[in-house]
């Protein structure tokens, strides 16, 4: 009654019509009383307005308060509505539990795999880093130049001459500092370690805009080259591990490489600068001598060395096209004073403003746009998520029919129903939402670790921005899977609804949730068919020959802490390791190298004759190893032609070189390389011979051709370029689990300035591959997830066919129809369906895969292995999916499906 | 006698502890037990009942009166009566109060 009564007070006009309506009443009664008194009228109505006082005021009055009281109802009244809604809603998937377990899970894994990509492309390209004020004005520096011999050289990095040349000319338009990330040697003998350091300029700080979380940071007096101040600002993170957040540690002294330093401050919590990776210990870059103690005293003023990368804040009112401009003009002037006074040298010397997330600049980590792809994949798989849900819930609403036009027709309006079905969407929604944002927790910082091995562990991806992408995507679900249901409830005509029975045949309307199917197919579809690519490339990137046999070998490498040389020298200490590791168990061979696999590779200028030196220089780079006894042994690198270079190959004797398969092909052609001349370090050198012929090596990358490279005896390395710098082991058994026994051995023999680091070349290769090895493990589990949804889909719609044409396939069976034939039926649905489906997942494929051949190698989107494989397992689903239904179909009893009708 | 300011709510609400009524009866039934001597301004009595259902204090619905006349029937809520015991105490302390001081010579 309440209610029904107060409806019309539902606008303002009613209510003011509601309290005249009530004064209009007591003022009649009070007049019909006082002329049944006896009283004339007029007198009447004179005396009862004068009882009642001032209308004007007491109707303000009253309508003030009922006014305030119906808006105070019907807000009340809209909430127990939404309540009701969501008591209503409750029950509901509480009487349907398996239905309902499906939908979270469907949308937890949706909404957790789409979050948890999020964090990490946000953490990648969007998340400007912590600490720094205005991200907006910072910008990172590119280079780009030509060299000597008029190659084109694009570089993130400068030397410090350039940097300093850079940061004065552009001074006008932009703050430019350096910075270069480097592992250090912390502490002395047995107790120190190898940290992350960050050399920067005294103006990073500033530039960055960054204060310190205690004491202070250097300044520009205490990095004046040539060896600046030895003082250390310490991340925030070693600073809790190795101090436990001592505050007392300002003073404190810390031995960092071949020098004593004292700590001055303490950088924020999570501040790595610029990029993701953890920093323990911020040093002038002035102090670069403390750590590569071989530089020379003018190496501040020498071009040479290319390290630091460079970091620029616009000065207010500036834009990046001047600063561009400025420093572009500076770097051309600054080329011009080292090199020929040549116009191309200047015309092509270029600075380029870039983003400030370097993965988001031109010299971004192969992994990024892999993740990118990921995080794009991820939303559909949140959209096939959506779509079954939106499926699921317009089975139920259709099967709920009957009950939903009984509440239309007792007066429900649609907007409330409308309202109820959104309701349910949205809970749904944010318990799929909770069980994905578990699933984003855990699996962000696995995925992180393994997407970013150099992420501070202290980061994880997943954060309020990440919390704030799910709760928005949770509403948006909750809207986009109740849409459907909503629409179809919105268009029903009641009459039909109410005379339709709730289990038999109405008008089928296949058309939304086939395309809904259809969509899961071709989805499906294109994700296995990218993970299969990725598998095949991954296989691809394991089985090409690198030249070596990878597998159970370990680099040793030492490095060298006080000032002043070896004690007989490094290359000695080298070759001694070398001899020593032989006679470990477990260890097949050793040898000394110059290069490192994965890790370093250099060239020198050489000479053949026949050749002139322009035929020579379009080979560029022509790469060069000089290397110890047992080399070939210990890589496993095959000798095709000759011999290999042999511990007789001393300095006194006949200079020999060995070369690569490709070499012979582009020097010599078709003619017995074995005797050749080659003048290593350049026409004036003696002739080296060719005694040897190796196969092809992929010294540095796996995905381009191997480069032209050959080998020397150390020895005989006249070049003057340094000699050994690792020791190559072959162990006999897993490498990984050698790695203590081979430090063990050589820990006696290893003077105390010398840090040994020792790593295993499997490691290496596993980090090239990486990104293959990600795409394939993430896109098959997405694969599957869009896989099984789409499996899940087809079987709610044949089984709810199934279900609705019991009548039709009742009588069919009276009529005479085979069980088999039913089955045939009720399955061939679902294979036509499905089939549709994947001939618009093969075509999404096709287009889609064009912009991943660059990532994919030695494998096409039409792969002859990985085409039938995916359309055979989306039939098999298929099959499976629909064999339920199917036996269900056939199960039919005609007597009780006649009956019914 | 006039109405002593922020009586009348109590007034109206002890009133309509009795029984439901319409603006018009409750204005009768004041007057009633008054004898008549309390010059009520009705309007004011009016302003009062709305209040008292902003409140909650009481509910009005619109009915027909005994003289077969459309009117807004107010009725007591739960927590009217809560209000009106913890009013009418209030008042019978304040006016013991008052009169024994009054009544000091």
């Amino acid at each position: 009654m309440r209610r029904f009564f107060r409806l019309p007070l539902s606008s303002r006009p009613a209510v003011s019509a509601d309290v005249d309506d009530e004064i209009c009443a007591h003022l009649e009664a009070r007049i019909h009383q006082l002329v049944q008194d006896g009283m004339p009228p007029d007198e009447a109505r004179r005396v009862a307005l004068q009882r009642f006082g001032d209308v004007e005021t007491t109707r303000r009055a009253m309508r003030g308060s009922a006014q305030r009281y119906a808006i105070r109802l019907r807000r009340r009244d809209r909430l127990s509505g939404i309540a009701q809604d969501a008591r209503n809603t409750l029950r509901q998937l509480t009487r349907s539990p398996g239905v309902t377990a499906v939908i979270i899970i469907t949308l937890g894994l949706g909404i957790g795999a789409t979050a948890m990509m999020f964090g990490l492309v946000d953490r990648l390209l969007f998340r400007p880093p912590a600490h720094v004020r205005d991200p907006g004005a910072l910008g990172r520096l590119y280079t780009s130049h030509l060299d000597g011999e008029s190659q084109a050289i694009d570089q993130d990095e400068v030397s410090y001459l350039r940097y300093t040349q850079l940061r004065d000319g552009a001074r006008e338009v932009a703050d430019v500092a350096a910075m270069a990330g480097a592992s250090v040697i912390v502490g002395r003998g047995a107790t120190s370690s190898r940290v992350a350091a960050r050399f920067v300029s005294a103006n990073f700080w500033t530039v960055l805009g960054v204060k310190p979380a205690l004491g202070r940071f250097f300044g520009k007096d205490e990095d004046q080259p040539p060896d600046g101040s030895n003082v250390v600002v310490l991340g925030n993170a070693y600073w809790r591990i190795t101090v436990g957040a001592d505050s007392n540690v300002l003073g404190r002294q810390l031995d960092i490489g071949t020098r004593r330093f004292t700590v001055i401050g303490v950088a924020p919590p999570d501040f790595h600068g610029v990029t993701p990776a953890r920093v323990d210990v911020w040093l002038p870059v002035t102090t670069r001598r403390a750590r590569d103690r071989n530089l020379p005293a003018d190496w501040y003023a020498k071009n040479n060395l290319w390290w630091l990368e460079l970091v620029a804040r616009l000065r207010p009112g500036a834009t990046p096209t001047q600063a561009e401009a400025a420093l572009t003009a500076t770097f051309a002037r600054a080329n011009l004073r080292g090199d020929a006074n040549d116009a191309t040298v200047r015309n092509r010397a270029r600075v380029a403003w870039g983003p400030l997330l370097a993965e988001r600049g031109p010299r971004r980590e192969a992994s990024t746009p892999v993740a990118a792809w990921l995080a794009a994949i991820a939303g559909i798989v949140l959209l096939l998520a959506c779509s079954n849900v939106a499926n699921l819930l317009l089975a139920r609403a259709i099967r709920r029919r009957r009950e939903i036009a009984v509440r239309v027709a007792l007066g429900m309006s649609r907007s409330r129903l409308l309202a109820q079905l959104l309701v349910e969407g949205v809970i749904l929604a944010t318990a799929g939402s909770a069980l994905g944002l578990a699933i984003a927790f855990a699996g962000g910082r696995a995925l992180s670790v393994f997407l970013l091995p150099t992420l501070a562990p202290t980061e994880h991806v997943f954060n309020g921005r990440v919390l704030a992408f799910a709760a928005a995507t949770a509403v948006i679900v909750g809207l986009l899977a109740s849409t459907a249901p909503a629409l179809w409830a919105m268009r029903q005509d009641i009459s039909t609804l109410v005379k339709a029975g709730s289990g038999k045949a109405s008008s089928r309307r296949p058309g939304l949730r086939t395309i809904l199917l259809v969509s899961q197919c071709a989805l499906s579809t294109t994700l296995l068919l990218g993970a299969g690519l990725f598998i095949r490339s991954l296989q691809n990137a394991r089985s090409i020959p690198l030249g070596y046999e990878a597998r159970s070998l370990l680099v040793v490498t030492a490095e060298q802490r006080d000032p002043g040389p070896l004690p007989g020298g490094r290359v000695a200490l080298y070759r001694e390791f070398a001899e020593r590791l032989r006679g470990v168990p477990g260890v097949v061979n050793a040898a000394t190298t110059k290069q490192i696999p994965f890790a370093t590779s250099g060239s020198t200028a050489i000479s053949v004759p026949g050749h002139d030196s322009a035929f020579l220089a379009r080979l560029h780079p022509i790469m060069m190893n000089p290397v110890g006894p047992n080399y070939f042994e210990t890589m496993g690198t095959r000798i095709i032609r000759g011999r290999a270079l042999e511990p007789q190959d001393g300095p006194q004797a006949q200079r020999v070189i060995v070369v690569s398969d490709s070499m012979t092909k582009a020097l010599w052609a078709s003619e017995n390389p074995i005797g050749k001349c080659v003048h290593v370090g350049g026409a004036d050198e003696p002739c080296s011979i060719v005694v040897g012929v190796a196969e092809n090596v992929h010294q540095y990358e796996v995905r381009a051709e191997p480069a032209i490279q050959y080998w020397i005896p150390e020895s005989q390395n006249q070049g003057g370029n340094g000699g050994a710098l690792a020791v190559m082991v072959r162990t006999s058994g897993d490498a990984q689990a050698m790695m203590p026994t081979v430090r063990r051995a050589l820990q006696s023999m290893t003077p105390p300035s010398v840090y040994l680091t020792i790593w295993s070349v499997p490691d290496a290769v596993d980090r090239i591959v990486r990104p293959w090895r990600i795409g394939a493990m993430v896109l098959t589990a997405f694969g599957v997830l869009g896989l099984m949804i789409a499996g899940m889909g087809l079987y709610s719609v044949l089984a709810y066919a199934v279900s609705q044409r019991s009548t039709e396939l009742g009588i069919r069976m009276a009529l005479g129809a085979t069980p088999f034939s039913v089955i045939r039926r009720v399955v061939l649905d679902g294979v036509r369906v499905v089939m549709v489906g994947i001939v618009a997942g093969v075509a999404i494929a096709m287009v889609a895969g064009r912009s991943i051949d660059s990532i994919l190698l030695g494998v096409t989107t039409i792969d002859p292995r990985v085409l039938p494989a995916t359309v055979a397992t989306l039939l098999v689903a298929a099959l499976v999916a629909s064999a339920v239904p199917a036996w269900r179909a056939s199960r039919v009893d005609p007597a009780d499906a006649l009956r019914a009708e | 006698m006039q109405v002593i300011k922020g009586t009348l709510d109590l007034i109206v609400l002890k009133t309509l502890s009795w029984q439901p009524m319409h603006g018009f009866a409750i204005a009768a039934a004041i007057d009633e037990r008054f004898g008549g001597e309390l010059a009520l301004e009705e309007g004011a009595l009016y302003q009062s009942l709305r209040r008292m259902e902003e409140r909650e204090l009481i509910t009005g619905e619109w009915g027909v009166s005994e003289n077969n006349r459309k009117a807004r029937f107010y009725k007591i809520t739960a927590r009217g009566r809560q209000q009106l015991r913890r009013e009418a105490a209030d008042w019978e302390r304040y006016s013991v109060a008052l009169t024994r001081l009054l009544r000091l010579a």
